[in-house]
């Protein structure tokens, strides 16, 4: 994890700039999807640096499925237009980032971080890492 | 017809200014110190800490700005918003507790000085306090283009000034906001933010109730604007009001860049005990959730109403919410929600007229090796004033929406600062020398993309901050594994606490929680409090 993390990040990060430089509706999605997940990457490298991250793995697998299935399900709903499915009277993509981007996990995240939340301080050492490496 | 034609919308607002005087005139009391000054005494608990950092995130952006948007391009302004349902969350995880914790050991009042501390590196801090005022001058112009419209609407000036409306309307709102911001400093903005706080979640649900009424509810509301010629069943598609680039851009922006937003971050070196940032996620995502209940619920319901004949079509796409709230909300309510708007928008400014000024009175001159300045207090207030005229200025010359001038500042931050606190305070590999690439391309990328796409719009319809903040971490990860010698940081050596300081240690150059590599030592107040050089 100690290597891991940074360098999904550092790819993610790079692959978004590349999507964006890019133009085009495809690399729109790839850039869209990635941003959706780089919350989640953040997150884990925080809880990875207190040693928690293995306490916050299912909140953290649940919230980047949100996040980026959400993502997908608008890409997919796309143009849709007035003939599309409608969730509580409106349309599917916009109940999907609603619910899937702001109710659900505005639960999710508030109880996790309260449950996973630790009063003392971080480990002098993660757990795997070795300082001044 | 003007608010002020409505006695009792009225009496609501002046209500509401007496209320917001007196916090400013009691709080400015008890303001002696520098620390006062710019964090309060570090002495508030969660409810406040919650709601003030609530208000001060949400103002004339999200009030005005937010409706105006949603006129303008449809359900893809949610997008900007949605990611509150993490943000809250992350910024604790991410950034809050690390720098809640600096705080505790060392003397540490804004974003540039936790740079200082956590790289020990003047230049990267001296970058920061640069972005910091640069945004600053930006986010204050639009909260003060948002408080110009909104006293047009309230005074009817524009009928009687004509073209001089909105300065006159900006100059006196920037006058009321130096007025307590000046005498009271974080400690005033805190108060006022509390009373403002609650005062806007309780406006924002009020609104949306009688904005889903007037609109027939949600299902009526979308099925108006998807038969309306105008607008369209596309304008409720979040990927169909803007290019699919800009969009997601606004989701990355607002949710990542969050990580470096100085307005926000600062309220957790006030908090007087660490375990409270515990539940803080749910007091701050909860209120400003509910707050954002004004910018789905009146951003939705015009364009519904205008579709139906029931408003005339907006000249300006600013005019949404005061045109709804004066044309379909009971007059006293009306009234208390102009109050909450005002509250809003004048919580922000103050923050970040007091951010902006710690910037320039500690951190600029830190950077450029200066010896502190002998009236920190003084001089803070000073430039309190310099930041409120520069930013009315900007407003003035900007021309555009108040969400847009508003996205450009909150990319300022985001791009500067977002990945060097991010990555940094958890990553100790990061180097100073990486830090200060990184806020360097974010502060010159952002704000030479804006410029860029003025002229000719970027790839794709890339948003210049989306492209600043990726480019931004990027560097920071670039330089950090491929250049200069690696630096052994010790950020996750960051003591408890949560007991409060560790008192009598010789600083933190022995028992650094921070870099090692700093370029001064720091040394110890009277108190045992670590201060930075």
């Amino acid at each position: 994890m100690r290597t891991a993390l940074p360098a999904g990040l550092a790819l993610a990060s790079a692959a978004m700039l590349a999507a964006l430089l890019a133009g085009g509706v495809t690399a729109a999605a790839v850039f869209g999807l990635l941003a959706a997940a780089l919350p989640v990457g953040l997150i884990s490298l925080a809880l990875a640096r207190r040693g928690r991250l293995r306490r916050g793995a299912l909140h953290l697998a649940a919230l980047a499925v949100l996040l980026v299935g959400s993502t997908a399900a608008m890409l997919a709903l796309r143009g849709a237009g007035a003939d599309g499915p409608r969730l509580a009277g409106l349309p599917f993509s916009l109940a999907v980032l609603l619910s899937g981007i702001w109710l659900v996990p505005l639960l999710l995240t508030g109880l996790a971080h309260g449950l996973t939340f630790d009063a003392g301080a971080p480990p002098a050492r993660p757990p795997g890492d070795a300082p001044g490496r | 017809m003007p608010l002020l034609d409505r006695p009792a919308a009225a009496v609501a607002a002046l209500a509401y200014l007496a209320v917001v005087l007196a916090i400013g005139a009691w709080a400015a009391r008890r303001t002696r110190t520098s620390r006062d000054f710019f964090i309060a005494g570090q002495g508030i608990g969660l409810w406040v800490t919650g709601l003030a950092t609530t208000s001060a995130a949400f103002s004339g952006f999200v009030f005005l700005g937010g409706p105006g948007l949603t006129y303008r391009i449809g359900a893809s302004s949610f997008l900007i918003i949605a990611s509150t349902g993490f943000t809250a969350a992350m910024l604790c995880w991410v950034v809050g507790r690390p720098l809640r914790e600096m705080a505790g050991e060392a003397e540490i009042y804004t974003v540039p000085d936790a740079v200082l501390a956590r790289y020990g590196s003047r230049t990267a801090s001296g970058l920061a306090a640069v972005a910091v005022v640069v945004g600053t001058v930006g986010y204050l112009g639009a909260q003060l283009l948002a408080l110009g419209i909104l006293a047009e609407t309230v005074f009817g000036t524009r009928e009687l000034l004509g073209s001089w409306s909105l300065p006159a309307a900006m100059a006196a709102g920037l006058a009321v906001v130096l007025a307590y911001a000046v005498a009271g400093g974080m400690l005033a903005g805190v108060w006022t933010d509390l009373f403002q706080g609650a005062l806007m979640v309780g406006a924002a649900v009020a609104v949306f109730a009688y904005a889903l009424a007037a609109g027939g509810g949600l299902g009526g509301i979308s099925r108006s604007i998807a038969a309306s010629p105008e607008f369209g069943p596309d304008f409720l598609d979040p990927l169909a009001g803007v290019p699919p680039a800009t969009a997601f851009g606004f989701f990355f922006v607002f949710a990542v860049g969050t990580l470096g937003q100085p307005h926000m971050l600062h309220k957790f070196y006030m908090l007087d005990d660490v375990r409270k940032l515990r539940w803080l996620p749910v007091v701050v995502g909860g209120s400003q959730s509910l707050c954002l209940l004004i910018w789905v619920g009146v951003g939705l319901a015009v364009p519904a109403l205008v579709a139906a004949g029931r408003m005339a079509p907006l000249a300006n796409p600013d005019d949404a919410a005061p045109a709804f709230l004066l044309g379909f909300v009971p007059a006293g309510l009306a009234g208390l929600v102009f109050a909450g708007v005002l509250a809003a928008i004048m919580s922000t400014a103050d923050s970040f007229v007091n951010v902006g000024s710690a910037a320039l009175v500690r951190d600029l001159p830190r950077a450029l090796g200066r010896p502190p300045l002998r009236d920190e207090l003084r001089a803070g207030r000073w430039a309190t004033v310099g930041i409120g005229v520069a930013a009315a200025l900007l407003a003035g010359l900007y021309g555009d929406l108040v969400a847009l001038l508003g996205t450009f500042a909150f990319g300022t931050f985001a791009a500067a600062l977002a990945p060097a606190l991010a990555v940094g305070l958890n990553w100790p590999r990061v180097t100073a020398r990486a830090a200060a690439a990184s806020i360097a391309t974010g502060l010159a990328a952002n704000l030479g993309l804006e410029l860029l796409a003025r002229r000719t719009p970027l790839p794709g319809g890339a948003l210049p901050s989306a492209v600043a903040l990726a480019a931004s971490f990027t560097v920071l990860f670039a330089v950090s594994w491929l250049g200069g010698r690696r630096v052994q940081s010790r950020t996750w050596r960051l003591p408890c606490t949560s007991h409060g300081p560790k008192r009598g240690r010789a600083g933190l150059s022995q028992n650094s929680s921070f870099s090692a590599s700093s370029p001064a030592p720091m040394i110890v107040d009277s108190s045992g409090k670590a201060a930075l050089p």
